[in-house]
């Protein structure tokens, strides 16, 4: 653990000095700005009429990661590997899966610094009106879960490659099947069953609970179990390089 | 100290090394030579843990380099041959990093004294990416100093330096090889001839000599005779001449001998040749340089191989009669 802290505060000087996460961060958090200033506008001219949700903008602040979280993660392995310290890293008293956790916190830090910006949003509804706490703190919880799941599989597409664009676009076409995974379930309209599974498996199903301000057990797992199986599959990845 | 017993590198079909044995003790340099692709860099890798072997064991320092990886891994200081460095860091900030994760003690002493030892402690503050090649280079040998390793594995550690800095990184080398053991592999033979202490060839993926330093410096003499009639019992003959430890045909009519250096075994040599009217054209003694070791090993190999691959050839046209 203490290793891969190290490897991780390397890496977030890294990212700090990389434009394209920046750039990812300030679009992402600029739109959900202009979508939350749009909702108080509306407000502001028919009170009443449309009630200003959060839920709106953190939908598109999620949704926006889906291209985002494999942009932040397409370098963390690939450019390792294309510049060959990855040789270092393997050749350091440093096992494969500190690297991987290393590298996940890394990434994990910098979502969470993007997170964190939108916590101006419910700041301004509490100074100006009465907004339901409880929801919002499950929403958060939601948006850093739905993070941690996107960020370990853009990490595995990264250690697939060591170019970073194509570790870019295999990280988006990964998310996109997952997030996409609710659509053979619509055909199945015979059988109530498949459908759900299908919609079970979606990356995009889960999260709806935690922004109607419920937290279920198995929207928590699904998003863990996510985390934790892509990482493991990063780390046996990078094992697997070692045998070339 | 480093120890590969029976290493074999196989990558699909092609063998990369096959059955490399050696060992290298404490206070050892040992040179690694050999033409490119000749598998240097994969015993390296093996050595150093980067990559499993396909048959064989490492160890370093006595630590099996996959069973044992971390202890093995906590003793070695590897210089890649790409050398491995983040550009978008300062010098003393990529040493702290490569320092806290192999736990040094006192370590911006520590890093302080190997810049100083490498010649860098000015450029300390400097942006990796703004330094030249030679001093890229030598920020990967700091960085495999560091924490005072027991094993020392270097690729090619003095390519891009100019003269004066290849200087210093030898004196350098040589100083660390004291207390260390140090393999590494280099193209420029005369380095071997200075700072080595032993050297091992490999040729493709085979170890083709392994010889103290001395030995070469002292002991080969070696006779460059040439014949104008060679008979094909020529070389046996003159392998058994008194004096003579070993005896090559290097061209059809071109012999190598290795002799002992007395005036008598030139005699009896000559003396050979013209009872058996051979027709001596030259003889000439020569002292071996490593140059010459190095070329007549390839010539070796490069006559095993033709001779191999002819038998292979051989075989596979009577199968294919049969």
């Amino acid at each position: 653990m203490r290793n891969a802290w190290i490897v991780a505060r390397r890496e977030l000087g890294a990212i700090f000095v990389q434009p394209i996460a920046y750039i990812f961060t300030i679009v992402v958090v600029g739109i959900t700005g202009l979508i939350f200033a749009a909702q108080l506008a509306n407000y502001a001219i028919q009170p009443g009429v449309v009630p200003v949700d959060l839920a709106n903008v953190l939908g598109t602040f999620t949704f926006l990661y889906i291209f985002a979280a494999p942009a932040i993660t397409m370098r963390l392995l690939s450019e390792e590997q294309r510049s060959g310290t990855m040789e270092l890293l393997m050749t350091l008293p440093l096992r494969d899966g500190e690297v991987v956790l290393g590298k996940f916190m890394a990434a994990f830090i910098f979502y969470m610094v993007a997170t964190a910006l939108t916590l101006v949003y419910p700041f301004v509804l509490i100074q100006f009106g009465n907004p339901d706490i409880g929801p919002i703190l499950t929403s958060y919880l939601g948006v850093l879960l739905w993070g941690a799941g996107l960020l370990a599989i853009g990490l595995l597409a990264s250690a697939l490659s060591d170019n970073q664009m194509v570790s870019f676009i295999l990280g988006f076409g990964l998310i996109l099947v997952l997030y996409l995974a609710f659509i053979p379930g619509r055909f199945f309209t015979a059988s109530p069953t498949v459908a759900l599974v299908f919609n079970e498996l979606s990356f995009e199903s889960h999260l709806n609970n935690f922004m109607r301000g419920l937290i279920l057990a198995k929207d928590v797992v699904y998003y863990l179990g996510i985390t934790a199986v892509f990482l493991f599959a990063t780390t046996r990845v990078l094992e697997s390089r070692r045998w070339r | 100290m480093i120890e590969a017993d029976g290493l074999t590198k196989q990558y699909g079909q092609f063998t990369a090394i096959q059955d490399v044995n050696f060992t290298c003790k404490q206070g050892e340099v040992v040179g690694f030579l050999g033409p490119n692709g000749a598998g240097k860099t994969t015993t390296m890798r093996i050595l150093t843990g980067y990559m499993p072997p396909t048959h064989g064991n490492a160890y370093i320092a006595g630590h099996h380099t996959i069973h044992q990886t971390m202890e093995a891994r906590q003793r070695l200081g590897y210089l890649p041959e790409t050398v491995p460095l983040y550009p978008e860091m300062r010098v003393e900030d990529y040493l702290a990093f490569m320092g806290q994760i192999r736990r040094v003690d006192n370590l911006w002493d520590r890093i302080d004294a190997v810049l100083e030892d490498v010649g860098l402690l000015d450029r300390a503050e400097s942006f990796i990416g703004n330094l030249s090649k030679g001093m890229r280079q030598r920020v990967g040998l700091a960085q495999a100093l560091l924490h005072d390793p027991d094993v020392l594995i270097l690729d090619e550690p003095t390519i891009g330096l100019d003269p004066a800095q290849i200087v210093e990184i030898r004196q350098l080398i040589t100083e660390l090889g004291k207390k260390h053991t140090v393999l590494l592999s280099t193209h420029i033979l005369a380095e071997v001839e200075q700072i080595c202490t032993r050297v091992i060839m490999i040729i493709d993926g085979r170890i083709w000599a392994d010889m103290p330093m001395e030995e070469i410096r002292q002991g080969g003499n070696i006779l460059q005779v040439k014949l104008a009639n060679p008979t094909p019992d020529t070389l046996s003959v003159l392998s058994q001449v008194p004096g003579v430890t070993d005896a090559h045909q290097i061209t059809g009519n071109e012999f190598n001998l290795t002799v002992d250096g007395r005036d008598e075994t030139r005699i009896q040599v000559a003396e050979t040749a013209v009872n058996n009217h051979w027709g001596l054209l030259e003889l000439t003694q020569a002292r071996v340089s490593l140059e010459t070791i190095f070329l007549n090993k390839l010539k070796e190999a490069e006559a095993a191989y033709t001779t191999e691959q002819l038998m292979e050839e051989l075989d596979e046209a009577v199968a294919e009669e049969e």
